[in-house]
């Protein structure tokens, strides 16, 4: 289902993330999708990963062109 | 220097308890490795990501200055890091995040506005958001002194504070019209145009011993970095202005601005904008020192030679002028000449030599190249002058140098 891993370190994720050919979104339970290409989207990614639960319980979205540079991140 | 664990969280903890004090500014403290050792933000505050997503957060080299001074660090989205380094420690201690101007929260607002998130999204954001504080910069160089004091028992001015990449900043323009911060006082910005228009050269100690008070006002719609590049353009015009009170020629005066504000534009991140205010407020008060003080010429003659000297690569009508100085060419080439020793021709000549010089000794530009920036009509006319000057041909000049 492409959950996030946990103790990951977000920032090489985000670097993975700025590689990648196409959008990447998280998509939270309440179905809130985030491009994290986006810097703005990025600040409300971060805001809610005060609360791990929503990074938990949410799955990254991407083209499967991008997943060998993700592979690393999701379950 | 004592350094030792156990002392260190005694006085972090009380530190960083009187500054939360006054602002909701974390302390943290990170090896060279980024890894973090201490932090006193709430558990579910995301520091750490907040700062992994600043600008170029992994390649800063966080002990990077042998001084150990204080840095400000920005991230894209507008927060910023005080940061100060203990190689000793192998650690950088730090206070932060925080917002400069109130422009950034209120556009990160505005564009959660427009986004289609759903209302506990919005919420969240908005609680992280809250605990952001907005502390002026004149602040959080205070805060920056004091937490080097803290960390070295040593005082520190304010130059010797240095900003650490930062970047543009995204977020969408805001509908706010103007910033409610307090502007930064008067008195102040009076203080520092006297000390230009006195060509006062100890302006820096002056400087560090006035209080800072206030913030610059909202002087852009939505990047921190417009912000920063609009108050420097508004303090070189006012530095211009004052230097010519202080008797330095207005045209010289005038082109330094052009300079000063084509350099601004040229700066893409707040540290090299930094470096230019120190370079530009150094530059106006060594010119009307240098005024002041060189009375061995008329008025007239040291107008002229500021002139020449930088209008070098300019083509320049010596007719045109001396009439602009309200005499006719002969009689000023006469007084020039009588005051200095040479003619202005020939002061010109001696200088554009010395500039061409210059250029030979620390630049790759071709012989060609600098001899027609410096307005000879053909390369061999240049050598052959260049040679009479310097005893060498510029090829020569320049193997004597490399």
């Amino acid at each position: 289902m492409n959950k996030l891993k946990s103790g990951i370190e977000y920032h090489k994720l985000f670097r993975q993330i700025t590689k990648c050919a196409h959008d990447v979104f998280f998509e939270t339970p309440d179905g809130d999708r985030i491009n994290l290409k986006s810097l703005f989207s990025r600040f409300v990614f971060i805001a809610l990963a005060a609360n791990k639960d929503n990074l938990k319980n949410g799955i990254l979205l991407f083209a499967q062109e991008d997943l060998p540079l993700l592979r690393d991140y999701v379950e | 220097m004592d350094f030792s664990p156990m002392y260190m969280e005694q006085k972090i903890n009380l530190f960083s308890n009187m500054i939360l004090c006054c602002h909701n500014l974390y302390y943290s403290v990170y090896t060279k490795e980024r890894r973090l050792l201490f932090q006193n933000s709430p558990a579910y505050f995301p520091l750490g990501l907040l700062l992994e997503d600043s600008a170029d957060w992994e390649n800063i080299d966080l002990l990077r200055d042998p001084q150990q001074h204080p840095a400000i660090l920005s991230s894209r989205l507008g927060l910023s890091w005080i940061l100060v380094p203990v190689p000793l420690q192998n650690s950088c201690h730090m206070l932060g995040p925080f917002f400069l101007t109130a422009v950034s929260p209120k556009d990160i607002e505005a564009g959660l506005e427009k986004r289609h998130f759903s209302i506990q999204v919005k919420r969240q954001v908005l609680s992280i958001l809250q605990e952001l504080p907005v502390i002026s910069m004149n602040r959080i160089l205070e805060y920056a002194m004091m937490l080097y004091y803290f960390l070295y028992e040593e005082k520190i001015t304010l130059d010797a504070i240095g900003f650490m990449d930062s970047s543009s900043i995204q977020p969408s323009p805001s509908e706010t019209p103007k910033s409610s911060v307090t502007h930064g006082t008067y008195e102040m910005e009076r203080e520092m145009l006297r000390m230009v228009r006195e060509g006062d050269l100890n302006y820096r100690s002056h400087m560090n011993k006035i209080a800072l008070t206030g913030t610059v006002g909202k002087l852009s719609n939505n990047e921190p970095l417009r912000q920063t590049k609009n108050s420097v353009l508004v303090a070189i015009i006012l530095f211009s202005r004052a230097a010519i009170d202080g008797g330095l020629n207005p045209e010289v005066s005038y082109s330094l601005t052009d300079f000063y504000f084509q350099s601004v534009e040229a700066c893409d991140n707040l540290a090299d904008l930094a470096d230019l205010m120190h370079t530009m407020e150094a530059d106006f008060i060594q010119r009307v020192h240098a005024c002041q003080t060189k009375t061995e010429y008329s008025t007239s003659v040291r107008s002229c030679i500021e002139y020449l000297e930088f209008h070098l690569e300019d083509k320049i009508n010596l007719g045109e002028l001396a009439v602009s100085f309200g005499y006719d060419e002969q009689y000023f080439s006469k007084k020039f000449k009588k005051e200095t020793g040479q003619s202005p021709k020939e002061y010109l000549l001696q200088k554009r030599f010395e500039r061409a010089g210059f250029y030979l000794k620390n630049t790759n530009q071709s012989i060609r190249e600098i001899s027609s920036r410096l307005g000879f009509c053909s390369q061999s006319h240049f050598t052959e002058h260049f040679r009479k000057h310097f005893g060498l041909t510029p090829a020569a000049y320049r193997e004597s140098h490399t």
